[in-house]
Order: C-alpha cells, then sequence, then structure tokens
C-alpha cells in the first residue's frame, strides 16, 4: 500500500509542472473570455447608442442584457481541449517510461512486490486530475460569476447564474451524477491503458493486431448486446438498463484484468 | 545456485531469439556469457528478470522461483531524468527492504560521486559506475550485469574491474555480458557461448587454460570462426 | 509524509472543490409549498384525486407533485434514476402485464384504478389483459378477430371506455387511419359485438362518448391535395345517425358527453379565461359559459392547464410567482365545488405548472 501511494506520488511528481501550468492556463483563458465578453458587449451598446442615436436604455433594450449564461458561454471549449489534455496524459504517462534517454520502465518491473501497483500508481494519478479538474472548473465557474458582477454594469446584466447548456450537462447540481462521470472517466482511462499494454507487450504489427481485435471486441459486446435485446424483445426497460450496466461493470473490470495481466506476463521493455 | 532451464524465446514463426538456454551461475563466482552482437545475451538477462516474456523455461534461485533474489545492472539508466544521485539513493531505500545504504555510501566514496549530481548530466564512466552502486548495495545473492563496460575509458574500467575483485563479491554469484574479454579475463570462473540463440559451448577459465593451454580469447575465435 | 506530498495536494484540492459544490448545491432554494382553500371542503373524495405536477426550472431540476391537502412529493432525478425509471403507465402492475403492454401494438387504458391493454399482434386474434391495482392477479382472455376487423392491414385496437361490464374497443387501419369500426366487448360473457357506426367509411373517426348504446362521435375527412378538413358530428343509436350541424364549426380542446348522456361539453381552447360550451343533444340548444381567472404566465409562457373529467372542470392558473389557483367546477351549473390556492413561502419563479394529475 505504502509502495502503491509513493508510485504514485511519484508520477504526479513527474508531472507536476504540466498539470498546474494547464490548470493556470485554463482558468485564465476562461476568466479572460468573460472580461472579454463583458467589454464587447459594453462596446456593442455604447456603439449601437451613437450609431442609433437612441439613449443607453433603448440601446440596452435592443441589444439586449448580457447574461452569465452568454458570457461564459466559451468554457466548454476550454473543458473540451481539457479532456484531450487528459486523454493525451493517459498515453503520454505510459509510453515517457519507454521513451527518453532513461528508461523508468526498467525500474519499476524491477520493484519488489506485485507490478499491480505499478498500474494502479498511474490509475489513481488520472483519477486525481480528472477530479481536481472537475472541482477547479466549478471554482473557477464562480469566481468568473465573481468578476463577471464585479465587472459589468448593472444596468447590462441579466439578472441571476445561469450556466450554458453544456456547462449543465456536467454541473447537474447532483453528487450521484458526478460520481458517474468520474466513473465513466476512469472506464476510458482503463480501456486506454489496455490498449498502450497491448502494444508495449507485442511487436509492432502484432501489437496493432491485437488492438484492433480488442476494439472489434468492445464493439462486439455493446452493438451485439442490443442488437439481441431487441430481437429478443423480452425485457422490460428498467431490466434492459440493469444488463447494460451490469456489462459496463463487467468490461470495465476485464480493462483492468487484462492490463495487470499483460504488466505481469506479457510486458517487454 | 541461479539455474536457467530451457529459455526459449521466438518472434513469429521464423525469428527465434532463444532456443532452449540452460546454464547455471554458483555463488561467489563470476560467470561470463558471451556471444556476437544481437546473439540474445542481452535477452537472457532481461528474461530472467521478467523484463521480457519468454514462451518457455524456468529460472529458480536455489531451488525457487523468486527473482527478488538477483538485482540486475542494465547498460542503461533507469531512474526518472530529473533525478540526482541522491534522489535515486532515497529512492532505493524506499522501495528495496534489502537496500543496504552504507554499502551505497562506501561506493559512492570509492568511485567518488556526489549526492547532488544529476544522473543524466553524468559522463558516461560515472553514469557506469553509479549503475553499479545501485546493483552492488543491494543484499542480494546474484547480480546479473548487462554490458557493464561498454563504451567506458580504461581508467574507469579499471575502477569496475576492481570491485570484482574487493571484500563486495563476498559469496555473490556475478553473471555478466561482455565484449571486453582482455580486462577482466583474470577474473572470470567461468565462461559461456551464445551461439543463433544456443549454448554452444561452456567452460571452467581454469579447466580451460590449464587443461587446454588456451586462454578465452582464444577459444572465442575458435568458437566464432568455424 | 513528504513522500506523498503530491498525492495529498490533488487529494485536499480534490475534495475541497467537491465540497464547494456540494455546499452550492445544498444552498439552492426549494420551494415550500401550501395550499390555502378557498373555497369548498378538501377533504371531498374528487378534492383528494387531484395532484398537481410542478417543475423547477431552475438549476436544479426538482419536480413537485402538490396534493391539494398539502402533502408535497419532491422528486430529484439523477442519470442513475433515469436510466432505472419505468415508463409512466407500468406503476406497480405485475410483471407480464408488463411485458405484454411493451408490445408496439398493445394500447391502454386506465379507468377507475384498473389498466386495461389490448392488441393483436396478427390480426388473428385479439388478445386482452387487465389488471386491477389493489390486486395483483392479471385476467387475461383472447378472442377471435371478427370479420370486418380482419380485413384491415394494419390493426389497431384502441380501448376506449368501460361502460358496465361492457368495454368499447375502436379499431383502425393505423396506416390510413381510417375504416374505424367500433366494438363491445362483454367482460362477463367473453363476447364481441360491433356497433354501427353510419358515415364513417374512409374517415378518420373519434369517438367523443357513449352513454345507453348511443354514441356520439365525429368524423374528419381530409380534402385531396390540402391540408383542409371537414369535421362533422353524428349522434347514433347504432342504426341511423343524426348529424350535429350546430358543432362542426366549433373547435374544442376537449369533448365530452356528460354522464347522464344528454349533453355534450366541450373545453375550448387557447382563451385567456376557462370558457367551455354545454350543448344539449335533445333540444340542440347551446350554452357558453366562462370563468375569469386572472392569468399569469410566467416567463416560459406556460401556467395554465385544465382538464374535463366526469362533467367537472378542473382547472390549474398561474395567477402570481408561486402561487397556483386551482378550480374545481360544476360544468353544467357552474357551480365552483373547490378553488384553492397553492402557493410557494419562497414565491421562486423557476417552478412552472406542468399538468393537473386525477387519479
Amino acid at each position: 500500500m505504502k509502495q502503491y501511494l509513493m508510485l504514485t506520488n511519484e508520477e504526479l511528481k513527474r508531472s507536476w509542472k504540466m498539470i498546474v501550468s494547464v490548470i493556470l492556463a485554463m482558468a485564465s483563458i476562461e476568466i479572460l473570455t468573460i472580461v472579454g465578453r463583458v467589454i464587447y458587449h459594453e462596446r456593442q451598446v455604447k456603439e449601437y447608442m451613437s450609431y442609433a442615436k437612441l439613449s443607453e436604455s433603448d440601446a440596452i433594450e435592443t441589444i439586449g442584457e448580457l447574461s452569465f449564461q452568454q458570457a461564459s458561454s466559451y468554457f466548454s471549449y476550454v473543458i473540451m481541449i481539457g479532456i484531450v489534455l487528459v486523454i493525451l496524459y493517459a498515453i503520454q504517462i505510459w509510453y515517457r517510461d519507454w521513451l527518453g534517454e532513461s528508461k523508468y520502465i526498467y525500474r519499476l518491473l524491477l520493484l519488489p512486490g506485485s507490478r499491480a501497483k505499478i498500474f494502479f500508481a498511474k490509475w489513481t494519478s488520472l483519477a486525481l486530475v480528472i477530479i481536481s479538474f472537475i472541482g477547479l472548473q466549478w471554482v473557477v465557474i464562480q469566481l468568473s460569476y465573481v468578476i463577471f458582477n464585479w465587472l459589468i454594469k448593472d444596468d447590462y446584466r441579466a439578472s441571476s447564474f445561469n450556466m450554458s447548456m453544456a456547462l449543465k450537462q456536467l454541473y447537474t447540481m447532483n453528487v450521484v451524477d458526478l460520481l458517474l462521470i468520474v466513473l465513466v472517466s476512469l472506464f476510458v482511462v482503463s480501456f486506454l491503458f489496455m490498449l498502450v499494454l497491448l502494444e508495449r507487450s507485442y511487436r509492432k504489427a502484432k501489437g496493432l493486431i491485437f488492438i484492433i481485435l480488442e476494439v472489434a471486441f468492445l464493439l462486439l459486446i455493446t452493438v451485439g448486446n442490443m442488437y439481441v435485446i431487441e430481437k429478443l424483445d423480452i425485457f422490460l426497460s428498467q431490466e434492459i438498463s440493469a444488463i447494460m450496466v451490469a456489462i459496463f461493470v463487467l468490461y470495465f473490470v476485464y480493462t483492468i484484468w487484462k492490463s495487470l495481466r499483460l504488466l505481469k506476463w506479457k510486458i517487454s521493455v | 545456485m541461479l539455474e536457467v532451464h530451457g529459455l526459449k524465446k521466438r518472434y513469429g514463426r521464423k525469428k527465434s531469439i532463444l532456443e532452449g538456454v540452460s546454464f547455471s551461475v554458483r555463488p561467489d563466482s563470476i560467470t561470463c556469457l558471451i556471444g556476437l552482437n544481437g546473439e540474445g545475451k542481452s535477452t537472457i538477462l532481461k528474461a530472467i528478470m521478467g523484463l521480457v516474456p519468454v514462451d518457455a523455461g524456468t529460472v529458480l534461485v536455489d531451488g525457487e522461483v523468486s527473482r527478488e533474489k538477483i538485482a540486475f545492472v542494465p547498460d542503461l539508466q533507469t531512474m526518472p531524468g530529473y533525478m540526482t544521485i541522491g534522489d535515486a539513493l532515497t529512492y532505493m531505500g524506499d522501495y528495496y527492504p534489502d537496500w543496504n545504504s552504507k554499502v551505497a555510501e562506501e561506493l559512492m566514496g570509492l568511485f567518488k560521486l556526489l549526492t547532488t549530481d544529476k544522473i543524466l548530466e553524468l559522463s558516461k564512466g560515472n553514469q557506469a559506475k553509479f549503475s553499479l552502486v545501485l546493483g552492488f548495495a543491494l543484499d542480494r545473492q546474484y547480480l546479473l550485469l548487462d554490458e557493464p563496460f561498454a563504451g567506458i575509458d580504461l581508467f574507469t574500467k579499471e575502477q569496475i574491474a576492481w570491485i570484482f575483485s574487493s571484500h563486495y563479491m563476498e559469496g555473490r554469484g556475478i553473471l555478466m555480458t561482455t565484449h571486453e574479454i582482455i580486462e577482466i579475463e583474470h577474473l572470470i570462473d567461468r565462461v559461456v557461448f551464445l551461439q543463433d540463440g544456443r549454448i554452444i559451448d561452456e567452460h571452467d577459465t581454469e579447466e580451460m587454460r590449464e587443461v587446454y593451454g588456451k586462454s578465452v580469447q582464444d577459444r572465442m575465435r575458435e568458437v566464432y570462426q568455424r | 509524509m513528504r513522500k506523498f506530498k503530491f498525492v495529498l495536494i490533488l487529494a485536499v484540492v480534490s475534495f475541497l472543490t467537491v465540497g464547494i459544490y456540494t455546499v452550492f448545491i445544498q444552498s439552492i432554494d426549494e420551494s415550500d409549498f401550501t395550499v390555502e382553500t378557498v373555497k369548498g371542503d378538501p377533504k371531498q373524495p374528487l378534492v383528494r384525486s387531484v395532484q398537481a405536477e410542478l417543475y423547477d426550472q431552475g438549476l436544479k431540476g426538482v419536480d413537485y407533485n402538490v396534493r391539494l391537502d398539502g402533502h408535497v412529493e419532491k422528486t430529484k432525478e439523477n442519470l442513475i434514476s433515469g436510466l432505472f425509471e419505468s415508463p409512466y403507465n407500468e406503476n406497480g402492475a405485475p410483471a407480464d402485464f408488463r411485458r405484454f403492454i411493451r408490445s408496439d401494438y398493445v394500447l391502454t387504458l386506465e379507468q377507475e384504478g384498473v389498466s386495461y391493454a389490448i392488441g393483436t399482434p396478427n390480426n388473428n386474434k385479439w388478445e386482452l389483459q387487465y389488471w386491477q391495482g389493489s390486486k395483483q392477479r392479471v385476467v387475461k382472455k383472447m378472442f377471435p378477430a371478427p370479420a370486418e376487423a380482419q380485413k384491415l392491414v394494419e390493426t389497431e385496437l384502441n380501448p376506449y371506455r368501460r361502460i358496465g361490464n361492457n368495454l368499447y374497443v375502436s379499431v383502425q387501419d393505423y396506416q390510413t387511419n381510417s375504416g374505424t369500426l367500433l366494438y363491445k366487448i362483454d367482460l362477463k360473457n367473453d363476447t364481441v359485438q360491433k356497433i354501427n357506426l353510419p358515415y364513417t367509411s374512409k374517415k378518420e373517426v373519434m369517438i367523443l362518448g357513449i352513454h345507453d348504446e348511443m354514441i356520439v362521435y365525429r368524423t374528419v375527412e381530409y380534402l385531396e391535395g390540402s391540408d383542409e378538413s371537414i369535421e362533422k358530428t353524428y349522434w347514433s343509436d347504432g342504426e341511423t345517425a343524426q348529424p350535429l350541424k350546430a358543432l362542426n364549426s366549433i373547435i374544442a380542446n376537449q369533448t365530452e358527453l356528460s354522464e347522464d348522456g344528454t349533453k355534450l361539453i366541450m373545453l375550448e381552447g387557447d382563451s385567456d379565461q376557462s370558457s367551455w360550451i354545454v350543448y344539449d343533444l335533445a333540444s340542440k340548444k347551446s350554452e357558453k359559459h366562462s370563468m375569469d381567472i386572472p392569468l399569469v404566465t410566467d416567463k416560459f409562457g406556460l401556467g395554465s392547464y385544465t382538464e374535463l373529467k366526469d362533467d367537472l372542470i378542473y382547472t390549474a392558473n398561474r395567477i402570481d410567482d408561486g402561487v397556483i389557483n386551482i378550480r374545481i367546477v360544476d360544468a353544467v351549473s357552474e357551480r365552483v365545488l373547490y378553488e384553492g390556492n397553492i402557493k410557494d413561502k419562497l414565491k421562486r419563479k423557476e417552478t412552472s405548472l406542468n399538468s393537473l394529475i386525477l387519479n
């Protein structure tokens, strides 16, 4: 247990600069977009005022007030970039041990004890990064709202806190949903880990073939399952949901089991 | 005794790297695995340590399957790039219950290495010496060394060669791969000749010299020029 | 501890930030509803059967079911509950009934606590199942399909209403929506009897009411090549049919035959006041009725729901932020049997009226 935590710490230590940089960059960009939107809106109103020779309140009525929902509309793009970066991290966290001047993978595989701790250290690193990102993103949203209110002139603002549709999907005001999102994210991470370990266990062509096979297997399970359920046509909707949840859990466990097996028996430096 | 039985490794149907390799390493001795480049010497060491998968074969240490009695010194650096020597030594102490920090300190002094040096900024010779420290400072009976002399200067080679006749060798069984026979021929107890993935010859060096009147180098020429 | 520095940092960050999110969620207001009775007795059975369905359109999507005795049921959905939610017409039904009604060809009717489901998979046999709320037992019956019904290509059986021991089922071709036939299934004697509907061939038919073997129905005929249609209303005893010409021009949201079978009550649509027409079948005279309700729609344009049931008009209307006025009015006499206001102590603007549920 202790070694697993130390290994996790080591993984995070190596990526720390990157993690902090990405967080600061994303937060800064988001806050900048808010500031930018407020200023742009104000300029729009002022320009329209002089162009159409209207009073401020009339101009605002035509152009419309600016709501926080509108001002924060670019956040979803930043979040998407964040997701891509996390996926890249999930892949890089393995490959960096093989590439470069020193090959840390040797050291990891030579450590005494079970190799499972190698896998779970990297897995936990991803988990912590993902949860931190989600939590910090919320804090940035709140912070942006404060900045938004402070910056915008009272008349120009459409009242009350609301988020864009995309953000509402992520922040549904329900903690259970958050757990689910994290769970699905970790499933994706586990799946990626399995593919990486497949590639690292078999040489070139064989590795690629196995990857394709695994992806095909996943597709077979999902599509094949839905097909069978529809054809049989005997299940109630709750039963279908239960079946799908069960298959998801089983496959999730499979990806981890397979990864651990590869790491123990098939991995190659 | 470290025993290797029937190691087999193939890539696909045609390329066979190891074909039933078997040999043993006695404690308190130095065994040298000799072969031309690309013959699979390195692969054998890695296979023993579980760093590459094999299709068949077992490795036993005193009759048990246990890698944790063997230390391995690879021919490249294995610590994360940002680490200093001090960081690496702390790392080893953290993860290995059989890490001997006293021996590590002594060897560091002997090799004149500083804990503040960044590993990847060291010269090749110093890097090689440092790797040796990581191997010898583990209280393990068997030690595998992959090309410990490759590409380093004469002076460093002598320093490294010295350690093989020092008290740090007490009771240990060493298995090493190397091309540089000349400098250490006098230290080697046993040679194992590898060709085309097979063990083609095995001799105690003393026996070879006294009985057959040949040096290891002579024997090498014979074996590989057939 | 230093060896876990970065793990701890991220763990603490995760915990704190998710904690902030949780605190925020808790701080979002939820409506606090009370019911104030203006007129009538809230303990009457017809009032007890009414529930107002209110949706929270704010960040936290809470649904409120408010009964007129003041009892409020809140449901907050999350992704998991959404997955395991059963379709609305399945409440507590036994498993085989639920499997039966899953089929595309089965339609259901709920009446007085009994669920009826009927369908024909291959036009050969009709399969009927019904189930009563209090008992778990499902009654299953099979009937050979009547001759005329077999002539339709894609047969859809629609249970209309149960009157006495008879279940009235309308049958039509669901591709063309035409050729409607009406059948009376006697649940005691297990017979299927066809009821004649004059003037209905090749037209869409809607049954408006059945009483004492008298049927009021409307036909819709689409003119070729245009969107226009001609609607005619008839009153029939199964052999001859009287056209009710006066009704052809009335646009109604909901039309029902009165309990005593003498009048047609038609709820009018899209007017700001609640209005309806009572048409006497014998005298052919219509009376217009209306109620003045100070409706103030919310920012989504919602806030009004009216339903006619058993000669009573149930209407719910938003009259202010967080205030819904509910009235139960006798359609014929205009007498207000009950009036009450659902009030949200917090006067939240985000809650909007979705519908009334009448059990």
